[in-house]
């Protein structure tokens, strides 16, 4: 299926497309990719940027490149549900020297709205490895709510943080 | 859509991927980075899917007209850190093996590849082996090409695929 495009005050969720790949690769080679599978090497960045966008024909849903006024990919948001996966989640990747800025937040609401609304889903998780502050900022500002512990065998120990519910 | 003699190669659809998380179970998938988890599978399945969205164009799902039955994926993969243009194979079960499904596939891809997507160079990386993918690769007419340049993924045989007559 192809992604819809989704609209918020300052930000475009767009389908993710080759053009996107420079700041992935940036983001993967970064140290900030620490808490989700990295740092990758480019080959290995392409290979993940792929696997993203194949995770739409596969369940119907993914993640977005998010994208500012001016163009530039400023997040990965959406949803991730891999085989094996705990749950339905809701994901998020700042690309570097877009933090701090509340794009994740903003896309993530987007993201869960179209979720809830369009895909069929009536609850979501967010998994954030310990020592990601960052995202954890971002799980609170969405109303998430840590509820259990979760042991992934390739990417380790995190918690599993709740979404407010589709009536909430 | 390519049709040959005996089979039909199309683009993927969601209920391939189980096929192709089985395959990566098996030590079928010894030499195309297998064997791997599931949740690895599931992730290379993904990948195949979203090289088409990434680049335009993938790897096919080859299905069988006498049967239906999808068999295995083949045609152009062209990744970041490959050095040329690739075409790929891999037939999931062993009993689509030795009926020369995958040469039949692969010849017909290639073309598509010549005609549709303008390639000229044309190569099969193959892991050191494999025997039955250098057979594939002998009977499509590509040859050893001990001066091509490695994928950045690892060093492999590098059999260049003859020019387009």
């Amino acid at each position: 299926m192809i992604p819809p495009t989704l609209k918020t005050e300052r930000l475009s969720l767009v389908p993710l497309a080759e053009r996107h790949f420079a700041p992935v690769r940036a983001f993967y080679a970064s140290d900030r990719s620490s808490f989700v599978g990295g740092p990758k090497n480019a080959d290995q960045a392409w290979r993940a940027l792929a696997s993203e966008a194949g995770h739409w024909a596969l369940r119907g849903y993914g993640r977005w490149a998010v994208e500012n006024a001016d163009g530039e990919m400023v997040a990965m948001v959406g949803a991730w549900n891999p085989e094996g996966w705990p749950e339905r989640e809701i994901g998020w990747d700042v690309m570097n020297g877009f933090e701090g800025q509340g794009y994740a937040t903003e896309a993530a609401l987007a993201a869960r709205d179209w979720l809830y609304n369009e895909a069929g889903w009536t609850t979501a998780i967010s998994l954030i490895a310990d020592g990601n502050t960052g995202s954890e900022g971002v799980a609170k500002r969405v109303g998430a709510v840590e509820e259990a512990r979760y042991t992934h065998e390739t990417f380790g120990p995190m918690s599993i943080w709740r979404h407010p519910g589709l009536s909430s | 859509m390519i049709e040959t003699t005996r089979l039909i190669l199309r683009k993927p659809e969601a209920g391939d991927a189980a096929h192709v998380q089985a395959f990566f179970e098996t030590e079928r998938s010894q030499f195309v980075g297998g064997p791997v988890p599931p949740y690895d599978g599931w992730r290379k399945a993904a990948m195949f899917f979203g090289h088409w969205t990434i680049r335009g164009y993938g790897l096919f799902t080859v299905e069988r007209k006498d049967t239906g039955a999808p068999i295995g994926l083949i045609g152009p993969w062209f990744p970041e850190g490959w050095a040329d243009h690739e075409i790929g194979w891999q037939i999931w079960r062993r009993e689509n093996e030795g009926h020369g499904f995958a040469t039949e596939a692969a010849s017909a891809a290639r073309d598509w590849c010549r005609t549709t997507l303008g390639w000229t160079r044309v190569v099969s990386y193959i892991a050191e082996g494999n025997e039955a993918s250098i057979n594939v690769a002998k009977r499509l007419g590509a040859v050893l090409d001990p001066n091509a340049t490695q994928p950045e993924s690892g060093p492999c045989l590098v059999f260049a695929h003859p020019e387009a007559a």
